[in-house]
Parts: C-alpha cells; structure tokens; sequence
C-alpha cells in the first residue's frame, strides 16, 4: 500500500480528503492517525484565542503622541493670513508701480544683494566666538529657501570642521531645510561618518531617515559596530537601520 | 459612506494630524500584540515591543511611503522588533520554557480543555526556531495571504507555501510528541 504524503495529508486537512485520499484513509490507520493530528493542530490554531493588549500599551502610545504633538511649532494662522494679505499688496503695488522695462534690473539688482548678503554670511562665519558663528548659521537658516553651492559648502565645512559641537549642530540643524538636494543628503551621510559628538550624530541620523536616504546605511552600520558609542545611540541608529533597509 | 483607509490615515498622520494615529492603533493594536505574543510567549515583552512599534510609526511618519499598503509597513515595522528581540536573546531554542510567561485562561471548566490544548500548542511553537515561528503567525494566526507574506519576507509564493506545509508538518511532531 502506498502511504500519502504529508503534504497530501496537510491539505486535506486544511479542506476535505478528494475521494481517492478518502478511500485510502478509511483502509490505512497509520495515514488515518497522521491525518487525524493534522486536523487536530489546525483546530487548536483556528480555535485560538486573540489576548486582549494590555492597557498600558494604550497610555504610553498616548502620552507619546502627547509629547509628540508638544514639539510640533504651532502655526498663527492670524500672522499666515496678515503675511499672505501683505504679500499680496506688495505684489500689487510693485506690478503697478515698476514698468516692465524696469524688471529686469530689479531682478539683477536682488539677485546681487542675495549674493551679497550670502558672501557677508559666509565671511561671518570665519574668526568669530562660536555664539557669534551660531548667530551667523541661524540667519543663514532664516534665509532664502535656496541658496548658493558656495553657502552650503560653507555650511557643511562648519558642520565638519567647526571647534564647537553647538556650532556644528545649529551647522547641521541648518542643512536640514535644504535636505531636498540630493548633493546636500549624500554630503550628511558623508559628515555622519566622521562626527563624534552624539547629539549631533543624532541628528543627522533622523534627518537621514526621514529624507529615507540609503547613503546613511554605511555610517550607520560602522557607527554599530563603534564599541566606544554610546547606548542609547547604538538605539536609535540600529532604529534607523531598520527602517532604512 | 466608505470607511476611510489605512493609507489615509497615515497620509493624514504624516501632515502631523496625529490625531489620526489613534484610530490606526485601534485597528492594529491587537494584531500587532497577538503577532507579538504568538512570536515570543512573553506578555511584557509583546506589550513593550507593541508600543515600540507605534512610537516608530509616530517617529518616522515622515518615511512612509504614500499610497503604498500601510499594513506590509507596520508589519515590516513589528518583524525587525521580534529580530531585534531574537538578536537580544541570542538564543533560539528553548527560551520558553517558563510557562508562566503565557498568559493563563481562566480555569473554568468550559475553557480548561481549551486552555490545555492552547497551552501546549504555545509549546509546540517555541519550539520552532523564530523564523519559522514568525511564519506560522503571519500564515495562521494572522491569517496573512501568501503573496502578502512572501512580498514582505522577499520570497516566492510558491517557497512560503512549502515553507509553511514543512512548519506545521514540525509543528504536529512537536504538538504530538508532548502526549508520549
């Protein structure tokens, strides 16, 4: 007599015996006992109960949002809608005021004070106190969402070079609003490599994960294996790891 | 009216709505710990790795990816918590074997039977190494399709398929052997 498989067995029992198995099982007891535990186990799994989540998962996923919220800067929407009506009288009194012939001097004319704003900012940046140097880097973050190659370049010297962790961070805290730029993501996974303070580590590993960028698996997975990092580091990069890959 | 997505809801979690990740956790929070507690047998640990998970979702809304299925990236999520606990432990056998970490069933006479056979079935599963054991969750306790599962675990359908006949074929050896 030839026995059935377990495969034959298993999917019967998930189903029903086809007649043939049907046969073979009423003549067979030791496929009829081998069949008969298979539909036994997947009682036990269908009959299975689901526990109930304890309570406390509830309260600390709340007070997580909580927290979460807390940090989020509130918006005004009473200062967006004074910003949005000023703007709007600005543009009407330039476009009623500026003949067209004048535009394109205007637009040289600004893109000049940019530079030259941006070449002051970089200037600053060089022999200063470093509460001076964070001064410089927070106007540079408070300036035109974009900016030159030579004032991101400046930014990323400071962010590497700079004597002072609190310079190097605002340097990073910085570059966050130019992560769009694929140079500036690959140049901060470039940067995580060799930074040392864990604050700023830190900081440019959450950057990375939120812009997704795989440039930071590398110094990432060096950082873990980095005997001298410490835990809670170790934490969030293996964190980041996880949803990087 | 139509019951608003998974998906949706993560979008609106990730313009900082996060309101929004209230009503996600109140329809993954049990799967999520069930998935847990059937990967690992230990209550503490399924209720800490639960909240972990929600917190990363909560932490790194910003990497979601929008429109794609936000149950494969909760679960993906959740996997890399048990390989982490896996990896803590640096055991693969036999870690279980304080039946005290299962959580108990009330001693009725109506549930006993039930209890008993549960029991043993938790048993049986902690004795699979966690890889197939966090299959037979996904596949049976889950109820995750295949094609779900093999897109999660970077595999073919038809090798999750074998995979899952092999694990319950182990699964019914290690279930039977604890009445001899």
């Amino acid at each position: 007599m030839i026995h059935a498989t377990d495969e034959q067995l298993y999917e019967a029992a998930e189903a029903h015996p086809d007649d043939e198995l049907a046969l073979h099982l009423a003549q067979c007891e030791a496929c009829r006992n081998r069949y008969e535990e298979y539909c036994a186990v997947l009682q036990v799994i269908t009959e299975s109960k689901d526990e109930e989540p304890p309570q406390s998962i509830r309260w600390e996923v709340e007070a997580a949002i909580a927290e979460e919220r807390a940090s989020i800067p509130r918006q005004k929407p009473y200062l967006q809608i004074a910003a949005a009506i000023l703007l709007l009288l600005t543009g009407y009194v330039v476009g009623t005021y500026l003949a067209p012939t004048h535009r394109k001097e205007v637009i040289a004319l600004q893109s000049q004070v940019s530079l030259l704003k941006e070449m002051a900012l970089v200037n600053a940046l060089e022999p200063q106190t470093a509460s001076e140097r964070i001064q410089v880097v927070n106007q540079i973050q408070a300036n035109e969402p974009t900016v030159s190659e030579k004032l991101i370049s400046t930014l990323i010297r400071t962010l590497n070079t700079d004597d002072s962790p609190n310079v190097r961070y605002a340097a990073a805290q910085a570059l966050e609003r130019y992560i769009h730029q694929e140079s500036v993501r690959l140049q901060l996974a470039a940067s995580l490599e060799f930074q040392t303070d864990p604050l700023i580590q830190l900081s440019l590993i959450s950057m990375l994960v939120e812009a997704q960028e795989k440039a930071a698996i590398k110094p990432i997975k060096e950082l873990l294996g980095n005997p001298n990092a410490p835990k809670e580091l170790k934490q969030q990069a293996q964190l980041a790891l996880d949803i990087l890959t | 009216m139509n019951k608003v997505t998974d998906e949706q809801l993560m979008e609106a979690v990730q313009r900082d709505k996060l309101d929004q990740l209230n009503v996600l956790f109140e329809r993954y929070q049990k799967r999520i710990y069930n998935y847990f507690l059937k990967s690992t047998g230990d209550v503490e640990e399924s209720a800490d790795l639960t909240q972990a998970v929600f917190i990363r979702v909560l932490k790194y809304r910003k990497s979601y990816r929008s429109g794609s299925a936000f149950e494969f990236w909760i679960f993906q999520i959740a996997r890399n918590q048990v390989k982490d606990h896996f990896r803590k432990l640096k055991v693969y056998k036999d870690q279980f074997t304080d039946l005290q970490t299962i959580p108990d069933v009330e001693e009725s006479d109506e549930y006993a039977l039930q209890s008993e056979r549960e029991r043993r079935l938790q048993l049986a599963m902690n004795q699979l190494p966690p890889d197939k054991r966090e299959l037979l969750v996904l596949a049976k306790f889950q109820n995750m399709k295949y094609e779900d599962i093999a897109n999660l675990r970077s595999a073919s359908v038809s090798a999750i398929k074998v995979q899952v006949h092999r694990t319950i074929q182990q699964l019914r050896a290690y279930y039977f052997e604890q009445e001899d």
